[in-house]
């Protein structure tokens, strides 16, 4: 086992590409680009690619396809045995992130912003999303994959338990879930689980209380305070008076409970604009509608953003390497990515384009979500995210599952989380 | 100096040195015999040139930077100058907070049922389908298919059999009264559930390994017992059960191995929840060195993993070859 932990670790191989200056055709240069997507993004993708490549002829874009399970390390290890790529995109969480730019190779962008032949100025992103990839005040990354969650119900149930109006805070949903909750079915159900999910999905409640996650400088921990208390309260209030779909018998490989939700099983939950086709092709498009991500006291929101990035390589390496990253994210471009995998727009012109218009026409229920860009937050960009929120995430669930006390679980997971921020 | 110095030669190669020695009686026919070992030599050395590259690239080298680097701030992210931390890895695992020793207690309970389950049942279907049993090829072959399958596979329809949402073990639990059971995702249900996942997974290839023990014994043993009036039962208990328990050795270690090195099911089953309830040492080293970057932590609890198996198998083979030289006495 010994063996195979440094063997798998250590013989993550890379592909040349940042070595290889010049590509085989011509004056052209070489661009090595690696990207995780899958059908359909994936057709999409080689796509787009193609039309960049055709669209000029000063640089060659070649995709490389890497299994999402163990992306970020390989990325790590190419960039240390110098077989990196050129661009990668649409990297994971903060933390990843982070580990990247600690190795010094990533390109910051700061400067890059509106040059070249594609208009891409730091302003063209919404703020929120943008800060996922600005790490010590310099923006290392530009977030090419946008999404965020609301709650999504049962239209049939809420018109048979008569409810009218769709709650706009977590009172509200509370007196819903107290309707809805009848004969063995369930009001809502919250995440849970060992994983980023229910983390990322508090973070919204945490804000929405008035609290905040981690200090301003990033190095003390912030979520274990009375809002943080507050917060976690509403989700563990619903768990006990049995409002909430008893999270424990929730299918673990499935983070937002949607299968149970296509069952019947209970009318509200949080999920993201994949989850709307879901569950309307299991329930019927009639059947299913989407609202804002209630308040606890204000509204919030966060964004999840897949970053891409550029590293170190040749002058003419670099410069094409932000020719295609300010091309992809050309609000032409991004409508037709974002309308194939489902994501949401992290170009603000994006959502201005006839045919992402179009889509949300097609889609009302879409809107809610990108209307939430507006006032969404993201995850704080910082080296050891991944522990802090493993921490918080095994907290949050024996709060959920009542074993601890909301405040408790938080004193715990804080005290568990600082030391990560502290190394 | 490197004259002077000692250096152990393979056996092979002591043979042409004591032969070399010796040439002035030997004479020409030393010369054809020399010859003929040296071609022996070096086929030997070519038969075996493979697979000691491969485990050296892939087994040993790796084995010895996991032990280096398990006493230094590693990590398989940065290229940064590796510094000594002496035992402070080490040091570090059994810091209660951090769920290396909770990993290894889970890791000790799950084999601690799986290894005597899995050769319980193991030798039981061998027992039963030993001799001319109808549909035994066909039996043998249900049993062993769980072992080669994938687990991913496997994993993920013992899943979907155990939700709560419809699964079939619940469904069928329901008309016995029994409500729907979160297998997966409560304590202590979810790691008794991959305890029955990975006894499942083993059993067919004890079942192969004893059924092989069993096929040894000559039929004779039974003949002469049935012809003293031996039943079934007593036969099995009086001649067959003695017979293979030497095998049952072999199982132990190998199980106990296995069993140590149990990711994929946690992995597929219940992610190491809840609570981080069914969380293993190898998922533990999976978390430390791939999501949060510990390559010091996850290299030194290796070497943890590694030394609990060396000392396991060593009690083992000292065990049984007592027992061994007690049975030829």
């Amino acid at each position: 086992m010994a063996a195979a932990t440094v063997a798998a670790l250590a013989a993550c191989s890379g592909n040349p590409g940042s070595d290889d200056a010049t590509g085989g055709s011509g004056e052209r240069t070489t661009i090595t680009l690696w990207n995780r997507a899958t059908s359909p993004a994936a057709e999409k993708l080689t796509e787009l690619v193609e039309r960049f490549n055709n669209s000029q002829d000063q640089y060659t874009v070649e995709s490389q396809y890497i299994p999402a399970d163990g992306f970020n390390v390989r990325v790590l290890q190419a960039i240390n045995s110098n077989q990196a790529p050129n661009v990668v995109l649409s990297d994971g969480n903060p933390s990843q992130l982070g580990e990247a730019i600690e190795t010094g190779e990533i390109v910051a962008l700061d400067d890059l912003f509106g040059t070249g032949d594609y208009p891409l100025e730091a302003t063209d992103i919404p703020e929120g999303m943008l800060a996922t990839g600005i790490f010590d005040g310099t923006t290392y990354a530009v977030p090419t994959e946008g999404g965020n969650y609301a709650i999504i119900y049962n239209k049939q149930m809420f018109d048979e338990a008569g409810i009218d109006e769709l709650p706009t805070t977590w009172a509200e949903v509370r007196a819903a879930a107290e309707t809805l909750t009848t004969g063995g079915r369930y009001g809502i159900y919250l995440p849970i689980g060992s994983n980023e999910w229910p983390v990322y999905t508090w973070q919204s409640m945490l804000w929405s209380a008035g609290g905040e996650f981690l200090d301003e400088d990033n190095t003390e921990v912030r979520f274990d305070s009375p809002e943080g208390v507050e917060a976690l309260t509403v989700w563990t209030d619903l768990v006990e008076d049995g409002y909430a779909y008893p999270s424990s018998a929730a299918d673990s490989n499935q983070q937002t409970g949607f299968p149970a939700f296509n069952a019947g099983l209970f009318a509200m939950f949080i999920g993201q604009p994949r989850d709307v086709a879901l569950t309307k092709e299991a329930l019927g498009a009639e059947n299913v509608g989407v609202f804002t991500f209630p308040e606890v006291s204000e509204p919030a929101a966060n964004t999840g953003t897949n970053v891409s990035y550029i590293i170190d390589g040749t002058d003419e390496q670099e410069a094409g390497s932000y020719a295609f990253l300010s091309w992809f994210l050309q609000p032409e471009q991004q409508t037709e990515w974002d309308i194939a995998a489902s994501y949401l727009p992290t170009n603000l012109g994006t959502a201005e384009t006839e045919a992402f218009r179009a889509y949300l026409e097609a889609n009302p229920d879409l809107q809610v979500f990108v209307d939430q860009l507006t006032y969404a937050k993201s995850r704080p960009s910082i080296l050891n995210y991944a522990e802090v929120s493993a921490a918080l995430g095994a907290e949050l669930e024996r709060a959920m599952l009542l074993q601890k006390s909301p405040a408790d679980a938080l004193q715990d997971a804080a005290a568990l989380g600082q030391p990560a921020l502290d190394d | 100096m490197s004259s002077t110095r000692k250096v152990a030669l393979p056996a092979a190669l002591r043979t042409s040195v004591r032969m070399r020695s010796n040439r002035d009686v030997r004479g020409n026919d030393w010369q054809v015999r020399r010859s003929m070992h040296e071609k022996e030599d070096r086929a030997g050395y070519a038969l075996v040139a493979p697979t000691t590259i491969l485990l050296s690239v892939f087994y040993l080298f790796p084995l010895a930077q996991t032990v280096v680097f398990s006493f230094t701030n590693w990590s398989p992210t940065d290229g940064r100058e590796l510094q000594f931390q002496g035992l402070d890895n080490f040091i570090g695992l059994f810091n209660p907070t951090n769920g290396f020793v909770a990993a290894l207690g889970n890791t000790a309970l799950i084999a601690a049922i799986v290894v005597p389950g899995s050769m319980l049942l193991g030798l039981i279907f061998a027992a039963l389908l030993d001799g001319p049993v109808r549909g035994r090829a066909f039996y043998r072959t249900m049993i062993f298919a769980p072992y080669i399958a994938p687990v991913v596979g496997s994993g993920l329809i013992f899943s979907y059999l155990l939700t709560p949402l419809g699964g079939l073990v619940n469904a069928a639990l329901r008309p016995l009264g029994f409500p729907p059971v979160p297998f997966l995702t409560t304590e202590p249900w979810a790691i008794i559930a991959i305890i029955m996942f990975v006894i499942w997974q083993q059993v067919g290839y004890t079942m192969i390994i004893y059924a092989a023990a069993l096929a040894t014994i000559p039929p004779s043993y039974h003949e002469a017992a049935k012809l003293d009036g031996a039943g079934v039962v007593r036969r099995f208990f009086s001649i067959s059960l003695p017979l293979v328990t030497p095998i049952s050795g072999f199982l132990v270690i190998t199980g106990l191995i296995n069993t140590m090195q149990i990711f994929t099911q946690v992995y597929v089953l219940t992610g190491g929840g809840p609570v981080g309830s069914t969380k293993t040492v190898v998922f533990w080293i999976y978390e430390q060195g791939f999501t949060f970057f510990n390559g010091g932590a996850a290299t030194a609890a290796s070497v943890v993993l590694l030394l609990i198996g060396i000392v396991i198998t060593v009690l083992q083979l000292k065990l049984l070859s007592s027992r061994d030289a007690t049975e030829m006495v």
